[in-house]
């Protein structure tokens, strides 16, 4: 069930939009609904950003993975225990560009028998990072569509992504790189009985649809090739806020485009938000100098005392004169003599 | 015996409703209850400490009652789960961790292994991904659309009863490790939710009496033992007997004594259980050697905060001692003894919660005139710190030989280790005074390292089976040393440890002590004027004196 | 082929499925992870499990020389006693064993190996009352570490009557509630 919804939802979405551009819907699958989705996601977006910047950061809680700045003489782990904010951006750096968390899994080395490593997690450390950085060059390169002149940087990544130069058009390296890493993610989602004891719906659905996404693009350009120019120029209208649908863009196009509007319109509502999170995990954004500068909490109560020594001593005092422990306040006259009895 | 069909002659492993034998689940894991039975669960608080914190913070710890959490009427408030929503609610509100939290998990996975309480039971919902899950599902169905609309596919459920005893049994089989924090991409802190979670459940009165009591002494006397001042003292001066008959060396601590440069500041076991009162030996002897000007308080007698096992405003209440009586005795910093989750408190919280310490001095050290920048603003040094610099400075008469009858490898203490980044001055300390030290495997230490089992008030008896289970990880790279250089003493820098991983490997590894890093200081010390040492600071012969 | 040979032979199979038939007393999902995961300090238990379980085979079938108990099979044990498993659960594993090498031996060589099987089998058995042996002893250490726990003070934590309360007032059995509204 868990598989099978999304997998049906997704399904249904490409269905819809089949149909839906056949039947005369072109205009609303072509300019409405990327306007809207695209409203939406920012929308939905920089409310999510915004609703986790209200909540304050109470406390300093970096999690250290290495030697904190102490004595002069003792090496600190600048990248993994950083006491400072260049140190920190290497640190969230690392965590955002090479996922370096993750790859931290790799680290065990003692195995018994002559097997392979095992290692579940580099591959997910791998596979994760493929899919991101496909992810991030098919972006990049889809700014062809939208920007005229095409940015210089928009030509030099779509020529290293062709430069094998197999079948014409070139194949982009990286448009197998996202079909292969999201099969094996997939995979190893079912694969490994406890993750799969830990995945729900809403962890299937993005990796069908991304999938349905990437799968759409490529049948456009790799089979029926779609008439590209007709596409710029929707594109391009897009941006420019003259949209207009030229000619036959074909099926698949609007199933492309609307499942990418679905995608747009899910993400903020979803754990795919965890691109913006990253950014903003308390435990890894802050740097260890928590005894170095105080850190300061807006709701902390000031009010908030401490059982006093006054009344810790009223309640021992006399066992404390009678330990010839130091008080504040002596003994009244008659209990002192007490006590020396 | 020939036409027997395998199954037919299987043994019928019973298959009771425990987690740990159940039957395969072809259930999702929301469908598996919780099955709270004696030996997995701490004992409730007693109503009179529930009545006690109540009476300094009202509203915080649900009614005073006398409950049995293996029934199915826990007495819980009849409105208990809009308390538990709103107090979800204003959480989200106050702590940014918390929403991230709650939002950026995409289970990937990377974590489930990663947990001593999943690798030594085999519980899923030991993972941490599910124990946050627990709380996220929640989350989802009363903050997020998603969750509204798609209810069950968006993983979200309603909080009932059975969420409620799930929340109670794994929040309390987690012990705030931090762990799973270091191998999270996003960084997600189980700690921080199980530290909300309990929170939560102390608002609609489920608690458990190792945390409350502890606390409630702690309040009151000053120290979670609940020792009162004369008797603090008087322990103190038993180990100062102690300390004599084995170095010819009489100590006399003072106890709040006003106009001391240093206000010392241990965890209570040390002076009262062991093996801690043994590093707590330690320190006299350094202190003598170096002739510190310091004191202790009867005030503040503690530095654990169970506090931080229970929620922010008791632990902020029990921590501001520390500053109170630190102003008092006109001290001009304070120095904290080995302990993990008071460094925790002490790192990451005081100075934020009861801070500016402006009354105090940044910590220079008397005896090198090292200024301790690192904790220039919370004014408070680690004992390893401090240590650590007058080694580097020449300022210490060591002796490892007399540390010869030990071989001695290291437990990082999760919060000192992934809370504090306290990881070579502990390991400076025991190479310069002991001779035969070794470590434990890479990926079992330092940030890595795995919990003693036994951390944020889950070391009291009744779970001792848990407890065992939990300490597996650990125990079995002890195990390991073991065998491989015949390591027979396990040190730390953490008095919780102390006292659980002594049990611990009593059960798994016996024949191995467990020590705090200031014991072999002690036991290395050469004193002025003392005489030749025969026996270490337990009475136990050196090498070359066991005849 | 001679029953040893053959069981020589279907050593690694038979070992296998023992394995994953006492691992599949661990829920499904832990179960596969103790089986994957192969280092010994990430995965205490599934090496413990495949440690212990392998030396008793070796026990069984003589491929040990001593007559000690292997100490990996001691560790199992130890594990098993504190794991929530019902004292017949965690030593009943032994017996397992037994339907397994019949299914994997077959009836034909069983028959022919006729006395050989019979001694195995007693061997088996013989085990088994060690086991629970074993598992005792386990229970009695942990009954001990207990023990050992309240000799050292631990309990003081928790007990509402630390010494220094009964200073306080002697009336033993106020003590706990004066204190409490004492405060």
């Amino acid at each position: 069930m868990k598989i099978l919804y999304p997998f049906v939802a997704v399904l249904g979405l490409i269905i819809i939009a089949a149909i839906g551009s056949q039947a005369g819907l072109e205009a609303l699958f072509g300019i409405v609904f990327p306007y809207l989705a695209l409203l939406i996601f920012l929308g939905g977006f920089i409310n999510k950003v915004v609703g986790w910047a209200k909540s304050p950061v109470p406390f300093r809680i970096p999690t250290t993975c290495g030697q904190a700045n102490s004595l002069p003489w003792i090496k600190q782990d600048c990248l993994d225990c950083p006491s400072t904010t260049t140190g920190v951006l290497a640190r969230m750096a690392l965590e955002i560009f090479l996922f370096r968390s993750l790859f931290r899994n790799t680290q065990a080395d003692v195995y018994d028998g002559p097997k392979l490593r095992y290692g579940s997690s580099k591959y997910l450390w791998l596979f994760g990072l493929l899919f991101h950085y496909a992810f991030l060059v098919i972006i990049v390169r889809h700014l062809r569509l939208f920007a005229d002149p095409i940015p210089f940087f928009v030509n030099i990544l779509e020529y290293a992504d062709g430069f094998l130069q197999i079948g014409l058009p070139h194949l982009y390296q990286s448009d197998l790189v996202i079909l292969g890493a999201i099969t094996l993610l997939f995979l190893r989602r079912i694969i490994l009985t406890n993750v799969r004891y830990i995945s729900l719906p809403a962890d299937y659905f993005p990796l069908f649809l991304i999938f349905s996404i990437a799968a759409t693009g490529m049948l456009m350009r790799y089979v029926t090739r779609v008439d590209i120019v007709a596409v710029k120029q929707l594109a391009v209208g897009l941006t420019t806020l003259h949209p207009s649908i030229v000619g036959d863009l074909g099926m698949v196009f609007y199933v492309h485009i609307f499942l990418v509007c679905t995608l747009l319109v899910y993400f903020p509502f979803s754990k795919l938000m965890h691109m913006g999170g990253v950014f903003m995990s308390p435990t890894r954004n802050l740097a260890n100098n928590s005894r170095m500068v105080r850190h300061i909490n807006p709701w902390n109560d000031p009010n908030l005392k401490p059982h006093s020594y006054a009344a810790y001593e009223d309640e021992f005092r006399e066992f404390m004169v009678d330990a010839d422990i130091p008080v504040d306040k002596e003994l009244p006259v008659a209990a002192a003599e007490a006590t020396t009895e | 015996m020939a036409n027997m069909k395998v199954d037919e002659l299987g043994v019928s492993v019973a298959r009771d409703p425990s987690l740990m034998t159940g039957a395969v689940p072809t259930t999702d894991w929301w469908d598996v209850p919780a099955i709270i039975k004696p030996g997995n669960f701490c004992y409730p608080a007693k109503k009179e400490m529930v009545e006690y914190h109540s009476k300094s913070l009202p509203g915080k710890f649900g009614p005073a009652r006398t409950w049995d959490p293996e029934s199915d009427d826990w007495q819980l408030p009849e409105n208990w789960k809009e308390i538990i929503i709103n107090g979800l609610k204003e959480r989200l509100d106050k702590f940014r961790s918390l929403k991230i939290f709650m939002d950026c998990c995409v289970r990937c996975g990377a974590c489930a292994d990663k947990c001593h309480f999943f690798l030594g039971t085999g519980d899923p919902k030991n993972m941490p991904v599910l124990r946050a899950e627990l709380m996220r599902s929640i989350y989802r169905n009363e903050f997020t659309k998603a969750g509204k609309i798609l209810g069950k596919l968006a993983g979200a459920r309603e909080m009932t009863f059975g969420v409620l005893k799930e929340w109670f049994m794994y929040f309390y089989q987690c012990t705030e490790c931090r762990r799973c924090s270091v191998f999270c991409p996003y960084g997600i802190d189980t700690a921080e939710v199980t530290m909300m979670a309990r929170e939560l459940l102390h608002l609609v009165g489920v608690n458990t009496n190792w945390i409350l009591e502890p606390a409630a002494n702690s309040n009151r006397t000053g120290n979670h033992m609940g020792l009162q001042p004369h008797t603090l003292k008087e322990n103190a001066e038993y180990l100062c007997d102690d300390i004599e008959s084995i170095t010819g060396i009489r100590i006399t601590p003072s106890w709040n004594r006003k106009g001391a440069e240093v206000l010392f500041i241990t965890p209570s076991a040390d002076v009262f259980a062991e093996p801690g009162i043994y590093t707590f030996m330690g320190y006299l002897l350094l202190f003598e050697h170096i002739g510190l000007d310091y004191t202790f308080s009867t005030y503040a007698s503690e530095g654990g905060n169970f506090g931080l096992f229970t929620n922010n405003e008791t632990m902020k209440r029990l921590n501001a001692k520390m500053y109170a009586e630190a102003k008092r005795l006109g001290v001009k910093w304070i120095l904290g003894g080995e302990c993990g989750h008071m460094w925790r408190v002490l790192h990451q919280y005081m100075d934020t919660m009861n801070g500016p310490a402006d009354f105090l001095q940044i910590p220079k050290s008397p005896i090198t005139g090292t200024v301790f920048d690192n904790a220039a603003s919370t004014k408070m040094v680690h004992i390893s710190e401090f240590t650590a610099d007058l080694i580097r400075h020449g300022k210490l008469k060591l002796d490892p030989t007399r540390n010869n009858h030990r071989r001695v490898t290291y437990h990082d203490s999760c919060n000192p280790a992934r809370a504090m980044g306290l990881i070579e001055e502990p390991r400076y300390i025991l190479k310069n005074v002991a001779n035969n030290f070794f470590e434990m495997p890479e990926n079992t230490i330092r940030e890595s390292t795995f919990c003693c089992g036994s951390g944020t008030g889950l070391n009291t008896g009744e779970i001792m089976d848990l407890r065992m289970r939990a300490g597996l990880p650990r125990a079995n790279a002890v195990q390991y040393v073991k065998d491989t250089h015949d390591v027979d003493t396990l040190s730390c820098v953490c008095a919780i440890d102390r006292a659980t991983l002594t049990a611990l490997v009593d059960f798994w590894v016996p024949g191995t002590q467990v020590c705090g890093v200031s014991e072999l200081v002690g036991n290395a010390l050469v004193m002025d004027g003392e005489k030749e040492r025969e026996s270490g600071l337990r009475f136990e012969p050196l090498e070359g004196m066991e005849g | 082929m001679n029953f040893k040979d053959t069981l020589a032979e279907k050593k690694p199979k038979i070992v296998q499925l023992w394995i994953e038939s006492v691992m599949a007393s661990y829920s499904a999902d832990g179960a596969s992870f103790f089986m994957k995961q192969k280092d010994r300090f990430a995965n205490p238990l599934g090496f413990a499990a495949k440690s212990g379980l392998t030396a008793v085979f070796d026990q069984l079938t003589g491929d040990r020389t001593t007559q000690e108990m292997p100490p990996e099979l001691m560790q199992f044990i130890k594990l098993r006693s504190v794991q929530n498993f019902l004292p017949s659960a965690a030593v009943g594993f032994i017996y397992q064993l037994k339907t397994i090498m019949m299914a994997q031996l077959g009836e034909a060589i069983l028959l022919e190996a006729g006395s050989e099987w019979f001694a195995f089998e007693a061997k088996i058995d013989a085990l088994s009352l060690k086991l629970f042996d074993l598992y005792m002893e386990d229970r009695e250490l942990l009954a001990q570490v207990k023990v050992n726990e309240y000799r050292r003070k631990n309990h003081v934590l928790a007990e509402g009557r630390c010494p220094s309360s009964m200073a306080v007032n002697n009336q033993e059995e106020k003590i706990e509630l004066k204190v409490i509204r004492d405060c």
